[in-house]
């Protein structure tokens, strides 16, 4: 308890400076504008503005400060366009839309606008709680972790990737081999071998995180909103003067707590972020009010509440893993991760305590953020709704521009952009044909973490492979890889019978 | 179809990739068990499987982009490319305006309201990035020349209009054409 109090001490020490603060607000402000922009999702807004922080010469804690901002602030736009529009941001707010939108219909939009505002702000609060309480001891317990233990917890990391993600458990697989496969390039730092080079001197130091980054959730989008776009304009409903009301909340009241959990923990599980929790959240909810379930989806004030909170609080659960395990709890922190290698700080257990600085200033960040994102999003949100109407044929060249500004001015190096040009390309494709990206760069960022492990483990046993199931803690986590894969697919299989039975029984 | 094609191309991708880590990737000397070819090895064979799987079980058929939807995504790479290519030598201000013009006008804007957006990101983008947060974009080729000869040290990134020195005889030639030829390729 102490070192969460001194901890939060630093922390709030940090994120109150002038130039954290304004970054917050900075970071958030941003969050929901790109978040509200319809087919822009917080991957692809972190992943644009990435590089241009990167130029910008902040110190990592104010440069993670800055992009988690954008990340979370996101996540509470997205429920804009959802609401609106009808059209989500990103996959997190594909489950807003189900009673959003029929809510925004009724006349309700501001209701259902505030509403989810403050779900969110329960979610997203809720979640940095946990993690001030749980993250110092699960740091304190991953300091004792082995690299045979980290070896596992890797198994374990993309078996949960594969089973829960993307529609194919071959295809996630793929993706995020793919990812490993493109970490490889370049020299090996143990022996100073260089691999797959081919002689090319701009990749001996491998492929830069940044241009990948860039290609994949920038270029790839911006290819998907030009296949993607519709020659009419789209109908933003307006926004009106109804709000949300204390019997609203009262009646979500469970909604959102039970929700809030449900994201964080799933945020917490590496690689799945907020998609899997709204969705989960949503059908939970739908399950728990019973016959009270059939209202869901034409304008239920809990069927709005739960996916909001669920994807803002599994933003903050994501973030769990990447401060006390360096493993990414969602495609997102993959990227936040990376951010934080560039800067030269390795996320992992010992953050807590050499850099507390950097841990505790996002965590007290994330308290100013939610704060400011509430009450950034009640009164202005009629602003953020004008900004849905910004037409396709702006944003997209606008995309471009500052994926090309930002990748420039790292190193002036033009082949970059070809670089980028040609990787958005390759990310449409794996796009086209249903797999996932997160994946791909979950993959290409713990790559030589994984690859890392795996040899200093085998080079203290001398070579015997025993003792990758050496100790309790990587044989339980091989045993919850084993579960987390197999319980989705027996789950399924069980609805198709119990579909079978039924569809029997109505023959009959 | 389109899943079998690509599997196909990566089972092609991942044996070679698998070839090297297997005949290529040594290292001179080691002491660990594994050396840098092991993991590499075993992408592969894990690689390789799923590849195979899904060679046997695809499940996307086809693509299902429409033909104009193709013209649409053909035009935006090598506008895309051009972009790239012209960004150096005709500076960030000149290659972004005809970029982010061309493009709107192609997605469906009117020419003048695209003129003005091409305008408005060059120059805003330009303001912002460059003066604000002294970010580094490429100044046009010319001009960048004209600074080098006068040499002077200032590294205040303050780049206002050069002072009356005459462009330098070697003005590159290459510059000029290739604008014209964008124009003229790309609409």
């Amino acid at each position: 308890m102490e070192t969460v109090l001194s901890g939060l001490a630093t922390g709030f020490g940090v994120a109150l400076h002038p130039l954290n603060l304004s970054l917050v607000m900075i970071g958030c402000f941003a969050g929901t504008l790109i978040g509200a922009l319809p087919g822009l999702g917080p991957i692809n807004g972190v992943a644009i503005l990435l590089p241009i922080a990167y130029g910008l010469g902040l110190p990592p804690e104010s440069a993670l400060i800055l992009l988690a901002g954008i990340y979370y602030g996101a996540e509470y736009g997205g429920r804009i366009s959802s609401i609106l529009l009808n059209v989500p941001g990103d996959a997190s707010a594909v489950m807003t839309t189900l009673d959003g939108h029929p809510m925004a219909l009724k006349g309700q939009a501001g209701r259902a606008l505030s509403l989810s505002a403050v779900a969110s702000f329960f979610g997203g609060t809720l979640a940095v709680i946990l993690i001030t309480m749980f993250g110092p001891l699960l740091a304190a317990f991953a300091v004792t972790f082995s690299p045979a233990d980290y070896v596992a917890l890797m198994v374990f990391a993309f078996a949960s990737l594969a089973s829960l993600v993307g529609k194919s458990m071959v295809k996630t697989l793929l993706g995020a081999l793919i990812g490993l496969m493109l970490a490889t390039i370049g020299i090996d730092a143990n022996t100073g071998v260089p691999r797959y080079t081919f002689g090319l001197p701009d990749i001996l130091a491998g492929i830069d995180f940044l241009i990948v980054v860039v290609g994949l959730f920038g270029m790839a989008e911006l290819l998907h909103l030009v296949e993607q776009q519709v020659a009419g304009k789209l109908k933003s409903l307006p926004v009106d003067k109804t709000f949300v009301r204390m019997k609203d909340l009262a009646l979500a009241k469970w909604t959102i707590l039970r929700s809030s959990l449900i994201g964080f923990f799933i945020g917490v599980l590496p690689g799945t972020g907020a998609s899997v929790a709204s969705a989960v959240a949503y059908g939970t909810e739908k399950r728990a009010a019973g016959v009270d379930g059939e209202k869901f989806g034409t304008g239920d004030v809990r069927g709005l509440a739960a996916p909001e909170s669920a994807n803002n609080a599994s933003a903050g659960g994501a973030m769990v893993p990447m401060l006390t395990l360096g493993i990414p709890g969602s495609g997102t922190t993959a990227i936040l991760l990376g951010a934080l290698l560039m800067f030269n700080v390795q996320p992992g257990p010992l953050m807590f305590e050499q850099r507390p600085e950097i841990v505790w200033g996002l965590i007290a960040s994330m308290y100013l953020g939610n704060v400011a994102l509430l009450l950034i999003n009640l009164p202005l949100v009629g602003l953020f709704a004008r900004v849905l109407t910004i037409p396709q044929r702006y944003l997209t060249p606008l995309i471009a521009i500052l994926a090309f500004i930002g990748i420039y001015s790292i190193v002036g190096n033009p082949f970059d952009l070809y670089l980028i040009t040609l990787l958005g390309v390759f990310g449409w494709i794996l796009r086209k044909l249903d797999f996932a990206l997160a994946p791909v760069i979950l993959g290409f960022v713990l790559g030589s973490l994984f690859e890392d492990n795996l040899r200093r483990a085998l080079s203290i046993s001398g070579g015997d492979w025993s003792i990758l199931v050496g100790d309790w803690k990587s044989v339980s986590l091989y045993i919850l890889a084993l579960v987390v894969v197999a319980v989705p697919i027996w789950m399924a299989r069980r609805a198709r019978k119990a579909a079978q039975a039924a569809a029997g029984s109505e023959r009959m | 179809m389109a899943d079998r094609i690509f599997a196909g191309v990566l089972l092609i991708v991942t044996l070679a990739y698998g070839a090297i880590a297997f005949t290529a990737i040594s290292a001179p000397f080691q002491y660990d068990p594994l050396g840098p070819e092991s993991w590499p090895r075993i992408l592969a064979v894990v690689a390789f499987l799923c590849g195979l799987g899904i060679l046997f079980r695809p499940d996307v058929q086809g693509l299902g982009v429409a033909k104009p939807t193709w013209v649409r995504l053909v035009a935006m790479l090598v506008l895309l490319l051009a972009y790239a290519e012209l960004y150096e030598p005709l500076g960030f201000i000149a290659s972004t305006f005809l970029f982010a013009a061309v493009v709107s006008v192609m997605l469906g804007a009117r020419v003048h309201h695209a003129a003005f957006f091409g305008v408005a990101a060059g120059g805003l983008g330009y303001l912002l990035c460059v003066v604000l947060l002294e970010l580094n974009l490429p100044e046009p080729a010319i001009l960048e020349m004209d600074w080098a000869q006068s040499d002077s040290v200032d590294d205040d990134a303050a780049p206002d209009a050069p002072a009356d020195t005459t462009p330098a005889d070697t003005t590159p030639a290459d510059t000029t054409t290739e604008t014209t030829t964008d124009e003229g390729g790309t609409d």
